[in-house]
């Protein structure tokens, strides 16, 4: 891919060592994350009841212990893994189009608009299945970024007014999810207020973490294969055009493709802040901007950090959870100051 | 065989920045686009990338109309220089350069040796080869500029359009990249500043005013006393250069006399 045009190997070589020291990190990070909680479960018998489930040994584990790991943590593992991996993968997607540090489906509103979309299909419409709820968010992914780029294009259309949008319309739309919530919902209105702005992965089981896995895989791999395009565009849309890329179709598709995950993550986990801010920017830190590697080590390590942000919000007031978004708010919050801090020095 | 226009026009926003030109520029030669401020050079070059379309007129490559030629191919074709691209990206002057490969991807990636030929070629040429790992971020305007110009050349293509490109650089730069510029096999349209720079090393001249093309011709024909009180509105003489042979332009240091100023 578009790595040969390093011309050297060395980098490549040390690119497969980062990656496959970050896969190992992911999958110590499942394994130890499905240790934790109230429930005593070992090491031990998580393999005991993977190998028993996926490769058919017939290990004896007690039937709670089972049940547990089975069909509560290992599925909330997953989807965890999944989202950090998408949030991730939005995070570098709109960076790389909209030329912005600062940009993430959160921070732009994406999110938001993708509540209220899930939070009107669920409460006033047509079911709750897991597609209703996708297609409601999408829709309101869609609507809520429209109306971002709309005000930055009316305000001067300069990188900055694109942020201010963003939080104009992430205001917007949190206060149409509450409303929603409180006025046509019942006596958990509260909760599920909570669930929508904050984020949860209460509950979730192996047909989310289906559905978010294989939207995932699908986004990255996508991605991966037109990395080149959002290589493309570090030098705007001028550059971009001049070395063939379609501009307008490129951005479309690309957006399509972020409302698309971000959908299907809220709709699953409600909306979770500043992972795909954070993210991109460590991944950078061990790669370097080439989104042929940026891309798969920013949905590793994604992946990793959303495991564990999730275990611990699980067990620091157990019994009670912790909507996961404050654990990635109290993580993101400071690291967007100081990329905001460091643009400003930069020339 | 190569990019030309005819009779194009662009009409900007009810302006009309380019109105009827046509260009149509001998295989391998370097065309200077020169007028001054707001006369139409850069949207001209903007044209000719495919950019934009034209209002009216056509702009042609390979006998087919540049609208009707995919982004891909036409990158394929025609490299652009503009003024002032900058990036967030922190990205380093080899893997800027590399962007210039990305038209030759075929589905699945690019031939490996071609693209890291292309690419140390290009640093070579524009005397960037010790600066390939250095960050965009610690280069100069100047620096930036040479930058851009490797890009293009890694794009190995076949026409090659630059605005200004001598801007922000040192008089040294200045001739090293138009000597450069000058020497390589593609056919060149840059708009430039500088008439002496654009006489010395042009092979042929457009001169802009208002969107309109005033005069075309070799320097020789192109460069004389008159032209220039007409376009620049100011006063110069014109003599041979004692090097080149080339005509060389002496700018008047007084006011405008009455007589070239009524042309």
């Amino acid at each position: 891919m578009s790595t040969a045009t390093l011309g050297t190997e060395a980098p490549g070589l040390r690119f497969l060592g980062t990656a496959v020291g970050v896969t190992a990190l992911l999958l110590v990070s499942i394994g130890a994350a499905i240790t934790l909680g109230p429930a005593d479960v070992s090491l031990v018998n998580v393999r005991d009841i993977l190998l028993n489930h996926v490769a058919g040994a017939d290990i004896p584990v007690r039937v709670s212990k089972e049940a547990i790991v089975w069909h509560d943590r290992l599925p909330r593992a997953l989807v965890a893994a999944a989202c950090g991996a998408g949030l991730g993968l939005c995070g570098v997607i709109l960076q790389s189009l909209l030329r912005n540090p600062l940009a993430d489906p959160y921070v732009l509103g994406i999110s938001s608009g993708a509540s209220t979309g899930a939070v009107v299909v669920a409460i006033l419409g047509v079911g709750g299945t897991a597609v209703g709820l996708s297609a409601g968010a999408f829709a309101g992914a869609i609507v809520s970024f429209a109306v971002v780029m709309l005000i930055s294009r009316l305000a001067g259309g300069s990188d900055d007014k694109v942020i201010l949008a963003g939080i104009a319309v992430t205001q917007l739309f949190s206060a149409l999810t509450s409303f929603v919530v409180f006025a046509f919902a019942d006596s958990d209105a509260a909760r599920g207020v909570l669930f929508w702005l904050l984020g949860s992965l209460e509950g979730v089981r192996w047909h989310d973490a289906a559905l978010c896995g294989v939207v995932v895989l699908a986004g990255v791999a996508f991605c991966v294969f037109r990395a080149h395009v959002l290589d493309a565009f570090a030098f705007g849309d001028g550059v971009a055009s001049s070395l063939g890329v379609d501009v307008r179709r490129a951005r479309l598709t690309f957006l399509v493709v972020t409302a698309l995950l971000t959908a299907v993550m809220v709709s699953v986990a409600g909306a979770i802040g500043f992972v795909g801010l954070v993210l991109p920017h460590a991944a950078r830190y061990l790669t370097g901007p080439l989104h042929v590697r940026l891309i798969p080590l920013t949905a590793l390590l994604g992946a990793a950090f959303m495991v564990w942000v999730d275990a611990i919000s699980r067990v620091a007031f157990a019994p009670s959870p912790l909507p996961i978004g404050v654990g990635t708010a109290l993580i993101g919050v400071p690291v967007f100051i100081a990329i905001m801090f460091r643009r400003r020095q930069a020339p | 065989m190569t990019l030309r226009t005819r009779e194009v026009a662009w009409n900007r926003g009810g302006r009309l920045v380019v109105d009827g030109v046509t260009l149509h520029p001998r295989p391998g030669e370097t065309v200077g686009l020169l007028g001054p401020n707001g006369s139409g050079k850069s949207s001209l070059l903007r044209l000719l990338s495919g950019a934009v379309r034209p209002t009216r007129g056509v702009v042609v490559l390979d006998d087919k109309a540049l609208a009707d030629t995919s982004r891909r191919e036409a990158a394929r074709a025609i490299a652009t220089v503009t003024q002032h691209a900058d990036t967030v990206v922190d990205i380093t002057v080899r893997h800027v350069v590399a962007l210039g490969r990305i038209p030759h991807r075929g589905t699945f990636g690019g031939d490996r040796r071609a693209d890291a030929e292309a690419v140390a070629g290009a640093l070579e040429r524009t005397g960037l080869a010790d600066k390939a790992a250095e960050s965009w971020h610690r280069l100069s305007g100047g620096e930036r500029q040479r930058v851009h110009i490797a890009r293009a050349l890694a794009q190995e293509p076949r026409e090659l359009l630059l605005d200004e490109p001598t801007n922000h650089l040192d008089i040294r730069y200045q001739l090293e990249l138009l000597r450069l510029i000058t020497e390589l096999p593609v056919t060149t349209v840059v708009a430039l500043h500088d008439l002496n720079l654009a006489a010395m090393f042009c092979d042929s001249l457009l001169v802009l005013k208002d969107g309109r093309a005033v005069a075309a011709g070799t320097p020789d024909e192109v460069l004389t006393p008159e032209l220039i009180a007409r376009v620049y509105e100011v006063d110069a003489r014109v003599g041979p250069d004692d090097e080149t042979g080339r005509p060389r332009v002496t700018f008047s240091r007084g006011a405008r006399t009455a007589a070239t100023s009524a042309g």
